[in-house]
């Protein structure tokens, strides 16, 4: 434990000429990383269009039978612990880990309040039968490809959970690090590269959350 | 080299505060109320779209360049990231004008004519190349009852 | 850098085996098997990827010797398309994609650019297991559950098939993941771990190649990844995404496999450019024509491949203003290809050649790639691709490319640093020997190939008319020259790899970086610190007047 409070940053790896250097590759390689994530996220969102461009109406339709309120909600939630998550950084990168600890772990609670209102929304659709593909038996919309926006709705809403949930593991994993003091002004990149995927995750809802509910 | 100077040193610590934090996610709530708002004035649907697009995007930027340091980071991770978005509108643009040109599938349950605002196509196509025999209405919905009624 | 330039290997006596090397520091399978070494992980590479290798060329025996007669051979029709599948399937992920990034890139990227390690070595032995994981359970998949879709996965086959495709499908996607992380780990390692002394102009061509590759593998495996999720979510639970008889579109699933596999042309063919710039310079003792060139029409190639995918779709029912504008981009591939073509005849011209088994190596490649290259030309103008799609014709032309450059590639690398990685030179004259049947082999197998599929002959079908019978005959029959080259080459390097003649630090006297290290270099890479003085491709001794020889340094 250095005077500061905090332990002392782990050895550079070998390979590395200076902390500079290795923080900076950690930091690129993350970035990288998000630049996957947004080309996996590419083909959904190409399916969006495509498949809005053949049924406009059902995609009105459905997405007025989307519960505004509780869309609304996910959005102001995933912003907020975005907000915590950046603050947390801050708060790493001065080694005020305890500070971080609780800001991390605001982020997961919200993170994990996300998932419950959106498996409140999956609920009530699953009552509704408003469900992809050939279980769809939902009367309300009457326009042809309802099955197919709830495909779309499924498959992108689905694979943004899953990727709320790898986050979250994440930033417990950062978390529990920073109840051990281990993050310093020389050594915070877990925390920033956790909180980037995080930042990442925020970033797919704001586009899903117009295109799914609002238009 | 790394700077060990701890917290107060500016030239280190790049990135705000939690206080200017605060006011980029404020703006962001605001931005999110305002996305919701426009969604519920009455007006054709592609201007809810571009509009709901417009602020989706600012949004982001707003995110990515204060939440995650874009603003200070190194410059190549903003190449990165922009790329990662080059190549994500590569991928749309060309699927999109394939399917806004395309002849019509024939296949009933897609009766309704394939309804990309031919405004967002190309422009300089040959006449006649991409035009679906009904589809010159404006008014997206009208075509497509048109069409299944034929 | 202290080393005369132009030394020939056989002026210092006959070199010693090195006695501490990568190879030995540390001999218990565990050793080999959680290493973080770089080189080690090639070599676990190398081992995967020469599975795949064998896997695939056993399944395009079986196939080629069920087109021995027109009617039934050897298989039923189901177990031929499964053949094909598994052919496809296994020579595209587990040996073309990783070949030669993953065995040639991670071995000698590092060495290169003089850095101790790749970025994240962690990330490394990882991407190798995620590769096996992918691999095994593709290849149980296959086996167990008999995909027979091709490696396309057309959708809507692929989405209503009874065979088990699910499997198949998440290993692809696995694999997916082990390409992606070694991109990345390469394109920070180019960014972060240079050398000082190593800039941007003076990386190796191969590196350049190789980094233009990760690039590709980046930004378009995701969309893979997604695409296969989709297939199979579809194939499990009748979603009907690409569906037409549930408002589902078939050609949006074209699209997106493309964006991926077209590029994934150039994940293949690029790394395999990059070694031939390696060696054509080391074998003809000449500094490398336009060095820039070759570097950017690397990252050109790896551009314009983004926008070439269409050319796939010309009579899938794609709109005739996609296809226009994706016939015109694809043929600027050609542009790209061609330049680099010229800036290796022009490192050839008037250099001293040696003909080693590499050059024999080069010398088919360069005919492959034109080959291939100028009927890919042909085929991506639409009105001539309306004729030849599905026929023999695309699969003799993606085989030029894909089997005849790619393994062209592949084989002048494994010759040509074989006694770098393993430090003992192989036989020369075996190696000419196995080289010249190889190229004949498969200009016996392919050529036919071509004429066959410009009679119309379509192609994965199972049965085929009398008059074809001939050309089927010289294909199979090139087919069998071929695994009898590979057989001979699989047998000497086994021998090589113990008793061949030891090689020294720089047997080739090349001026590649990856020469100055011992030969098998130690587990930090270099015994002494280099100094990067020169470009990588330089032979002269006297600074040339760059205006009056035009040779780029």
């Amino acid at each position: 434990m250095t005077p500061e409070g905090w332990l002392e940053p782990p050895p550079l790896p070998h390979h590395y000429e200076t902390e500079e250097n290795h923080k900076q590759a950690l930091r690129f390689g993350m970035w990288l990383f998000l630049g996957t994530e947004v080309l996996l996220f590419a083909g959904i969102f190409v399916g969006y269009f495509v498949f809005r461009s053949y049924f406009p109406e059902a995609f009105e339709q459905a997405g007025r039978h989307l519960s505004l309120f509780w869309g609304t909600s996910n959005t102001l939630v995933l912003l907020t612990s975005s907000f915590t998550v950046a603050t947390a950084h801050y708060f790493a990168e001065h080694g005020k880990n305890r500070n971080a600890f609780w800001l991390l772990m605001a982020s997961v609670v919200m993170g994990a309040m996300f998932l419950c209102i959106k498996g409140i929304e999956y609920h009530d659709k699953f009552e509704e039968l408003a469900l992809p593909g050939k279980f769809f038996h939902y009367n309300e919309i009457t326009a042809p490809g309802g099955p197919i926006f709830y495909v779309v709705y499924f498959f992108a809403t689905g694979l943004h959970a899953l990727h709320v949930i790898v986050g979250m593991s994440l930033l417990t994993w950062v978390a529990v690090r920073c109840w051990r003091k281990e993050f310093s002004p020389q050594y915070y990149a877990p925390v920033e590269n956790a909180g980037l995927y995080w930042h990442l995750v925020d970033l797919v809802w704001i586009f899903l959350y117009p295109l799914l509910y609002l238009v | 080299m790394a700077s060990t100077s701890s917290a107060g040193a500016p030239a280190v610590s790049h990135g705000f505060g939690p206080g200017k934090l605060f006011l980029n996610w404020f703006v962001l709530v605001c931005l999110t109320f305002s996305t919701f708002g426009v969604s519920q004035i009455p007006m054709p649907v592609n201007y809810h779209l571009a509009a709901a697009i417009c602020i989706a995007v600012v949004k982001l930027s707003l995110v990515v360049l204060f939440f995650m340091h874009l603003w200070w980071g190194e410059g190549i991770n903003r190449i990165v990231f922009l790329t990662s978005f080059v190549f994500l509108l590569v991928l749309m643009f060309f699927v999109m004008a394939d399917v806004g040109t395309r002849f019509k599938l024939s296949n009933s349950r897609i009766a309704p004519l394939p309804q990309v605002d031919q405004r967002l196509m190309p422009t300089g196509m040959p006449p006649g190349m991409g035009s679906i025999p009904q589809g010159h209405s404006d008014g997206p919905g009208q075509s497509s009852g048109k069409a299944g009624e034929q | 850098m202290t080393a005369p330039i132009t030394a020939a290997a056989g002026t210092q006596p006959a070199p010693e085996f090195p006695k501490k090397s990568y190879l030995n520091d540390g001999t218990t399978i565990r050793s080999w098997l959680l290493t973080h070494d770089h080189k080690r992980i090639a070599l676990l590479y190398l081992v995967g990827t020469i599975i795949g290798l064998f896997l695939g060329g056993i399944f395009a025996m079986v196939i080629r010797l069920e087109l021995l007669t027109p009617g039934p051979t050897i298989i039923e029709a189901l177990t031929y398309n499964r053949m094909f599948t598994l052919h496809g399937l296994v020579m595209i992920f587990m040996f073309m994609i990783p070949v030669i990034p993953g065995v040639f890139g991670n071995f000698f990227l590092p060495i290169m650019l003089g850095a101790k390690d790749v970025a994240f070595p962690k990330w490394n032995l990882t991407s190798w297991y995620v590769y096996m994981a992918g691999s095994a359970l593709m290849l149980w998949g296959l086996i167990t559950g008999g995909a027979d879709t091709g490696w396309t996965f057309y959708a809507p086959y692929s989405t209503t098939t009874t065979t088990n495709i699910t499997p198949v499908l998440l290993g692809v996607f696995i694999i997916g993941f082990s390409s992606i992380l070694t991109g990345l780990n390469f394109i920070v390692t180019i960014h972060t771990l240079r050398a000082p002394g190593v800039t941007w102009f003076k990386m190796p061509l191969f590196v350049w190649a190789v980094y233009a590759t990760s690039i590709i593998q980046v930004l378009a495996t995701p969309v893979l990844g997604l695409t296969t999720l989709l297939v199979s979510a579809e194939h499990a639970f009748g979603f009907g995404f690409f569906d037409p008889a549930r408002g589902g579109d078939p050609i949006l699933f074209q699209h997106l496999f493309w964006f991926y596999s077209h590029p994934a042309v150039y994940i293949m063919v690029l790394p395999s450019m990059g070694v031939i710039s390696e060696v054509i310079c080391s074998v003809a003792r000449k500094n490398i024509f336009g060095y820039k060139m070759i570097a950017m029409s690397s990252l050109g190639i790896a551009f314009v491949g983004f926008f070439a995918w269409g050319h796939h779709l010309f009579t899938s029912g794609q709109s005739p203003f996609d296809a226009g504008a994706f016939a015109a981009i694809s043929m600027l591939v050609g542009v790209f290809t061609a330049i680099k073509v010229f800036n290796w005849v022009g490192t050839l011209y008037k250099g001293a050649i040696s003909f080693t088994a590499p050059f024999a190596y080069i010398c088919g490649f360069l005919f492959f790639l034109v080959f291939g290259g100028m009927t890919g030309v042909a085929l991506a103008t639409v009105s001539l691709d309306v004729h030849w799609q599905d026929t023999y014709f695309v699969v003799a032309h993606f085989h030029f490319i894909m089997v005849g450059a790619v393994i062209m590639g592949f084989l002048a690398a494994l010759h040509y640093w074989f006694p770098k990685m393993f430090g003992r030179k192989y036989p020369e004259n075996w190696a000419l020997l196995a080289a010249g049947l190889i190229v004949l082999g498969f200009n016996a197998t392919f050529i036919p190939q071509f004429l066959l599929g410009n009679a119309g002959m379509p192609r994965r079908y199972y049965e085929y008319p009398e008059r074809f019978t001939s050309l089927n005959v010289a294909s199979t029959a090139g087919a069998s020259l071929l695994a009898f080259g590979f057989i001979i080459i699989a047998i000497y390097l086994a021998i090589a790899l113990k008793h061949g003649e030891v090689a020294g630090r720089n047997p080739w006297g090349s001026t590649g970086y990856e020469w100055d290290t011992p030969s098998p270099p130690p587990t930090e890479n270099f015994d002494k610190v280099l100094v990067y003085d020169r470009g990588p491709h330089e032979y002269s001794d006297i600074p040339e007047d760059h205006a009056k020889v035009g040779h780029a340094s």
